[in-house]
């Protein structure tokens, strides 16, 4: 039955319990079974629903929590939605996420990112029971919520937390097959309908995927705890880096949102299966206040308060984080920001090069190098005297620093970045480019940096590419009345660099050959084959 | 070779074009104050500077600049006094450390030599 683990079977099956579940009140029954099974670790085997699969679980308990949204839908007993059964949802989730199995990951987030979104329509009723509980009275269920999905995702130990969000391979033909479900007449089902002794909630949900078109055909052996050949490799950082980032821009939403953006499930990107997952996918969970009277313009400012930090998360070194950031940013800008992302980058460019220059000086090198690979794409094209020139000595400095980095890659990424940023000083102080005015300030700003900053760095790297942005801006700017007052110290430091690209050892020796008994020949040889080599 | 391989880098190329902008300052600036802080630079690396590539192109500077601007270091002008000094440096070095320079640096030096002389020649006439 290769069948059972394509999307539509696992729905319809979802489904199909629950209306039965609601019609037979066997919902409060199947969820405590569940527990036993999942919470516990109690098998049930060949009795009730403890043959099932844990992501038919999972299914169920999203469509159950996905239907508690709606006032309307009681849950076995007629009342509302009690702070006990929100709890055991979440707890449920919680510990399914941490199943080494990307269809039951990605089914827990979307169910969190539901109860998330619960917690905000029902703040009121459940903050209420929240109090009753914690005997506090500042409680918010929102918090609630998000302490705990944070504290299992980075506070317990490593091997309890889940397994983390892993690269989305391509879709094999065990999990691709989701047409065959349709198919009620296949040889391959009519040969599996014939399983006796079948357990009564089973026969009651086959009855109930009839109604819905689909044929379903249990048999037991094939529900057993088959063991998972697809073994997930573990990466955890994605989680920790989406906590780290909610903590920067105090907003919770941040992590329901990419909970929510998480498709790591192969299936989930097959066409046959977009519809299904428009249907059962989390809701979109960012909004900062649950007021009725806030505007989109209001959410739009505060969009835009976190954008730096997101734009800076977008090139995150690691390339399991850098596709979720990337994720979480076109969704940010897509349903809040009405401009094209170009513009709104303009806008905001100031903020987002404060908040880049701070990273630049972060202890932390994925932080430093995410910094200088988002200066490197977000300085072409920029404008200088807004982007550039009003924090010319803060950039430039800071990125001499982290020419100097201990890490191969911050290094090489900061050489981009310092490339991109030297482009542009060249053409603000070329006269063909810039107006007259641009170009008597910016060499006025620029000579001495490179003078007093970049020619006496410790990094060999920093001296040589200052020593170029040098000459080039000779170059450019012979015409300019603003350079001549430079001219002295520029030869001067020009004609002390000329010795520069042999080495100090042997320009050391050239003092001493007659105590070394070195002739100049010999000396000057070894000289040409250091350049040479 | 060491020294072809020095005056071939972009460096030089730099420093030819300061030599260049060097005419277009005295345009506007008649005293040209900054041809004798150039030629008090070039004199102090011919003298102590640091590698031979370094003070070759000093020396080779000191010439340019001779030749291209006499009249602002002559008697009486601005450039009187470093003129003087690289003169000084220029003598000292070929008459104190000529058994220890290279050739090639002995060459330009003895370059710088000739061109100071012949401004100071004039001062002398």
């Amino acid at each position: 039955m290769r069948h059972r683990k394509s999307y539509i079977y696992r729905f319809a099956w979802g489904e199909a319990v629950f209306r039965v579940s609601l019609t037979g009140s066997m919902s409060d029954l199947f969820l405590k079974q569940i527990e036993e099974e999942i919470i516990l670790g109690s098998k049930i085997e060949n009795d009730g629903v403890g043959i099932l699969d844990k992501s038919m679980y999972c299914v169920w308990l999203l469509i159950l929590t996905k239907e508690l949204i709606h006032p309307d839908v009681d849950f076995n007993q007629k009342q509302p939605l009690s702070f006990d059964l929100f709890k055991r949802l979440l707890l449920l989730f919680l510990k399914l996420l941490k199943e080494n199995d990307v269809f039951i990951q990605d089914i827990c987030c979307y169910g969190i990112c539901y109860l998330y979104y619960i917690s905000r329509k029902e703040r009121l009723y459940l903050t209420q029971c929240l109090n009753e509980l914690t005997g506090t009275n500042d409680a918010c269920i929102r918090n609630y919520v998000t302490e705990l999905v944070i504290s299992t995702l980075t506070r317990e130990k490593r091997s309890n937390q889940p397994v983390g969000y892993t690269v989305a391979g391509t879709a094999s033909d065990n999990t691709a097959i989701s047409t065959t479900t349709n198919n009620a007449t296949s040889p391959e089902n009519r040969n599996t309908t014939t399983t006796e002794n079948r357990d009564p909630l089973l026969q009651a949900a086959a009855v109930a995927a009839a109604e819905l078109g689909v044929n379903l055909t249990f048999v037991a052996d094939e529900f057993g705890n088959s063991n998972r050949t697809e073994q997930i490799p573990q990466d955890y950082v994605i989680y920790s880096t989406v906590c780290k980032l909610v903590r920067k821009t105090k907003s919770n939403d941040i992590l329901f949102l990419v909970l929510s953006l998480i498709k790591r499930d192969p299936t989930l990107s097959l066409p046959s299966n977009q519809s299904m997952l428009a249907k059962y996918s989390a809701p979109f969970t960012y909004y900062e206040s649950n007021s009725e009277i806030d505007t989109f313009m209001k959410i739009s400012r505060t969009v835009v308060d976190i954008l730096p930090t997101l734009y800076h998360a977008k090139f995150d070194p690691n390339n399991t984080v850098r596709p979720v950031m990337i994720d979480l940013w076109k969704t940010m800008i897509n349903k809040f920001i009405s401009q094209h992302e170009f513009s709104i980058l303009d806008l905001i460019q100031s903020k987002i090069v404060t908040y880049l220059i701070q990273c630049l000086h972060s202890k932390l090198w994925r932080d430093r190098e995410a910094a200088c690979l988002a200066f490197e794409s977000f300085l072409p094209q920029r404008s200088w005297s807004i982007s550039i020139f009003p924090f010319l000595n803060e950039l430039f400095c800071s990125g001499l620093r982290v020419l100097d980095d201990v890490r191969d890659s911050t290094r090489l990424s900061a050489l981009s970045f310092m490339k991109v940023l030297c482009n542009h000083m060249e053409r603000a102080c070329n006269p063909v480019e810039s107006c007259e005015l641009t170009v008597d300030t910016a060499i006025k700003a620029i000579i001495p940096l490179i003078l007093e900053k970049g020619l006496i760095h410790t990094s060999p790297e920093a001296r040589g590419l200052c020593l170029g942005l040098l000459s080039k801006i000779i170059r450019v700017s012979k015409t300019i009345s603003a350079i001549r007052k430079w001219l002295p110290n520029i030869i001067s430091i020009l004609i002390e660099s000329m010795s520069a690209l042999e080495p100090q050892t042997l320009q050391y020796m050239q003092f001493h050959t007659t105590r070394l008994r070195i002739s100049d020949e010999e000396l000057g040889i070894s000289c040409i084959l250091s350049l040479i080599i | 070779m060491r020294i072809k391989m020095s005056q071939s880098s972009p460096l030089q190329e730099a420093l030819d074009t300061c030599i260049v902008i060097l005419n277009d300052v005295i345009l506007y600036d008649t005293d040209a104050t900054i041809i004798s802080e150039v030629i008090a630079c070039l004199s102090s690396a011919v003298r102590c500077g640091v590698g031979l590539a370094t003070r070759v192109s000093a020396a080779q500077s000191i010439v340019q600049i001779v030749e291209r601007y006499p009249k602002f270091l002559v008697k009486g002008s601005a450039g009187e006094s470093s003129t003087t000094k690289a003169f000084t440096s220029v003598v000292w070095v070929l008459t104190q450390m000529s058994s220890a320079i290279a050739i090639s640096l002995k060459k330009s030096i003895t370059s710088a030599f000739g061109a100071l002389s012949k401004v100071e020649f004039n001062i002398g006439i």
